[in-house]
């Protein structure tokens, strides 16, 4: 299936900042209740997460990430994909 | 300014947040830039309106005093009918997915009921059980009326002592006491981990610990955090100073609040004699909850 022309969206239930270049994003809801819900990104994690807005498609977040770290098409696309595919598995994205 | 200093959790209190007419601007403003959120409220004015709206903020937590049963609840609050009002809030937010934690104070007036209200909240309303709060503080004025409601020395064995027999020296009261706290430890977290801004805008290193020249208004949070004189001081205070305590057999039993220590004597490192009562009681307690188990053990 083609991702590139969908637009991934962060879930309404997250609290997250982005602290020395990393982000720090934790589910909220009920039946959380300790620390350890907390994910920490590394640094392209937290850039790609950071693009993440509703508004861009795949495929403007993989331009973005191949401009900023001067890498390929197909390097910037596996990383995305990687990622997004494991915010969704958390279900702390949804892609439309 | 929080966002950019790296401020991650925004704990929005009161009084009675509610009360506020813009409390909601704020909050989703709060949410608009990613901070989790908790609140504490005494949940009276939270009807299904408010409750909808509070569960749409997606809230890391609400938290809920409650201060005994019905009678001892609103004789505390000093309003007939709060407790029922209370509950039917906390219902409505549980209802709706929200993470409610309640939490007490311990007093001479409810010290021989907190044991059941814990119980009651985890089974009868299903809802967490936040803690009990030992140190009851002065009010933020010094007024030392509350200071009245502390439980007398039988009252809190009997408190610990119920507290310990249920986990005995499993007990994470207990478990907490086998840290001996380091002599180059900071006396808190406030300043180091935690600020505090009130309704004017002023920015402290907590509720109770109040600096002067910290508007923000008129200068960055971050940069008041960085470069204040209070704050500088304050950092540099570590368990050491405590020079009372520091070689009291106590220590480990010891919990003191450096802002209460404020209220009450002035001072930030001054000895606080209740905190001496308390951790006096707190050691006998835990020495006997552990030789209670041993003699069960050997027996066994």
């Amino acid at each position: 299936m083609n991702f590139l022309g969908r637009t991934p969206k962060k879930r309404d239930n997250l609290a997250w900042q982005i602290i020395n270049g990393e982000a720090i994003v934790m589910i909220l809801g009920a039946s959380l209740l300790k620390h350890t819900d907390m994910e920490i990104f590394n640094e392209t994690a937290s850039r790609i997460w950071e693009l993440i807005d509703g508004k861009r498609s795949v495929k403007n977040i993989t331009a973005e990430i191949m401009r900023e770290y001067d890498i390929s098409f197909n390097n910037a696309h596996k990383e995305i994909m990687s990622f997004l595919q494991q915010m969704v598995k958390k279900d702390m994205i949804e892609i439309t | 300014m929080l966002r950019a200093a790296g401020c991650f959790y925004i704990a929005f209190s009161g009084g009675e947040i509610l009360t506020r007419r813009d409390f909601f601007k704020i909050a989703a403003y709060a949410r608009k830039l990613h901070f989790a959120l908790r609140l504490f409220t005494n949940a009276t004015l939270v009807n299904a309106k408010a409750a909808n709206k509070i569960a749409s903020l997606h809230p890391y937590c609400v938290e809920v005093s409650l201060y005994g049963f019905r009678k001892t609840h609103d004789y505390v609050t000093q309003v007939r009918g709060s407790f029922d009002r209370t509950m039917g809030g906390i219902k409505l937010l549980r209802n709706r997915g929200v993470k409610v934690l309640a939490k007490s104070v311990l007093m001479n007036c409810n010290a021989d009921e907190i044991h059941m209200l814990k119980l009651f909240v985890g089974k009868d309303i299903g809802i967490s059980w936040r803690g009990v709060a030992h140190l009851i503080s002065p009010c933020d004025d010094g007024n030392k009326r509350p200071l009245s409601l502390r439980v007398d020395n039988d009252m809190f064995y009997d408190y610990l002592h119920r507290k310990v027999a249920t986990k005995g020296v499993s007990s994470p009261l207990i478990k907490s006491f086998n840290r001996r706290r380091k002599l180059n430890e900071p006396l808190c977290g406030a300043g180091f981990l935690n600020c505090s801004v009130t309704p004017y805008g002023e920015f402290n290193p907590c509720v109770q610990i109040k600096f002067k020249n910290n508007d923000l208004r008129h200068n960055e949070a971050i940069r008041i955090w960085r470069e204040h004189k209070g704050f500088k001081e304050l950092r540099r205070l570590r368990i050491k100073d405590r020079v009372e305590c520091r070689d009291c057999r106590d220590m480990k039993y010891c919990f003191v609040c450096p802002g209460i220590v404020l209220l009450e004597t002035g001072s930030l490192t001054a000895r606080l004699q209740e905190s001496c009562r308390q951790a006096g009681i707190f050691r006998k307690a835990s020495y006997e909850a552990i030789h209670e188990h041993q003699d069960r053990d050997s027996r066994r």
